[in-house]
């Protein structure tokens, strides 16, 4: 496994938390609102898509097609869901994080 | 109170269904849609403006993979060095077999004594003779000039050398080709401004540049492909 399998990326990991938080409901707009509500990141449908189809390819991430409705223009949802493999890659991304945190505070610096 | 049916901008789909794939197109399409009706009901210029944003921001995304991806730079690889193969191919011939710039506008002799002969490509008069000066075409003695064989090989020999370095990517390796391929044409241009040259001293020049660039434009196309072949196992 290359480096760059091995490892994810910010915005990886933040697209395959919210396919956790969503559960059956993880498709391109449910996951664009929520992270714009939980984590102030306003990002283009674009840059889901793009990350969720990377992580797919890496067989981290699997997609079915969903049902069509009228204010989608009749156009079906694709939703998304962490395969075991994507857990796993989560899990140590959390891991590697966490060590690096431990015993590290962060100083708070005011200039006024 | 009915609600106002509104319809997302037609142009903005018309640039994603331009450059997106057709895999995501269609239920990225749908998300955008279902988000334009919420957004539209509390304000439909805000919810046009937002949905501009999504889409360009989107394409210019896709457009970007396009041009990242190791399949569209093999395809560029090759289309491109062929065209310019082919370019060379045709100003070699008119090079040695038109008899006159009759027809040509009043600047370019000029250019072309100054070493600038890839500009025939712009004059009207090249493609309109050029199809007699192929036919005159008796032998392929005109594409041999020594002095542009060796510096061919010279190059060659340092692509090869350089190459044979652990860290010789397929980026670098068409860094370097293309950069020699080009460095006789563009070093005769400038040998040639840079001197006081008759106008019968100035076309061994001109052949040793376009010459050199003629040989080594198919196999540097070739040696990047297999970089990039590499690349992609």
């Amino acid at each position: 496994m290359s480096d760059k399998e091995k490892f994810l990326g910010e915005f990886e990991q933040m697209a395959m938390l919210a396919l956790i938080h969503l559960t059956d409901n993880a498709y391109g707009a449910a996951i664009r609102q929520l992270l714009h509500q939980q984590v102030e990141r306003n990002v283009a449908i674009g840059a889901i898509y793009s990350t969720l189809e990377r992580l797919e390819k890496k067989g981290m991430v699997e997609s079915r097609l969903g049902e069509a409705t009228p204010e989608r223009g009749g156009r079906p949802k694709r939703y998304f869901k962490l395969t075991a493999k994507g857990h796993g890659a989560l899990k140590r991304a959390r891991g590697a994080m966490d060590t690096l945190w431990q015993g590290v505070a962060i100083k708070s610096f005011s200039f006024s | 109170m009915s609600k106002e049916v509104y319809s997302p901008p037609v142009v903005a789909i018309s640039i994603m269904k331009l450059i997106l794939p057709k895999r995501v197109l269609i239920t990225l399409l749908g998300d955008l849609t279902e988000e334009f009706q919420f957004r539209v009901q509390q304000d439909a210029a805000k919810a046009k403006l937002w949905f501009w944003q999504q889409s360009l921001t989107t394409s210019f995304i896709y457009f970007n993979e396009i041009f990242n991806s190791p399949a569209f730079v093999k395809k560029l690889n090759v289309i491109v060095p062929l065209l310019l193969f082919v370019i060379a191919f045709l100003l070699l011939t008119w090079l040695s077999y038109a008899y006159s710039v009759k027809g040509y506008s009043s600047e370019f002799w000029p250019r072309l004594l100054a070493g600038y002969a890839h500009l025939a490509i712009l004059e009207p008069a090249f493609w309109l003779n050029i199809y007699s000066q192929i036919k005159a075409i008796d032998g392929v003695g005109f594409l041999f000039y020594p002095p542009a064989v060796l510096s061919t090989l010279g190059n060659f020999t340092i692509l090869f050398l350089l190459n044979k370095g652990p860290n010789f990517t397929a980026l670098k390796m068409a860094c370097w080709g293309y950069s020699l391929m080009l460095l006789p044409y563009v070093g005769s241009i400038i040998y040639i401004g840079s001197h006081t040259l008759a106008d019968k001293q100035i076309g061994p020049f001109i052949m040793f540049g376009l010459l050199s660039f003629f040989y080594m434009v198919l196999p540097v196309s070739y040696l990047v492909h297999r970089k990039l072949k590499k690349v992609q196992t």
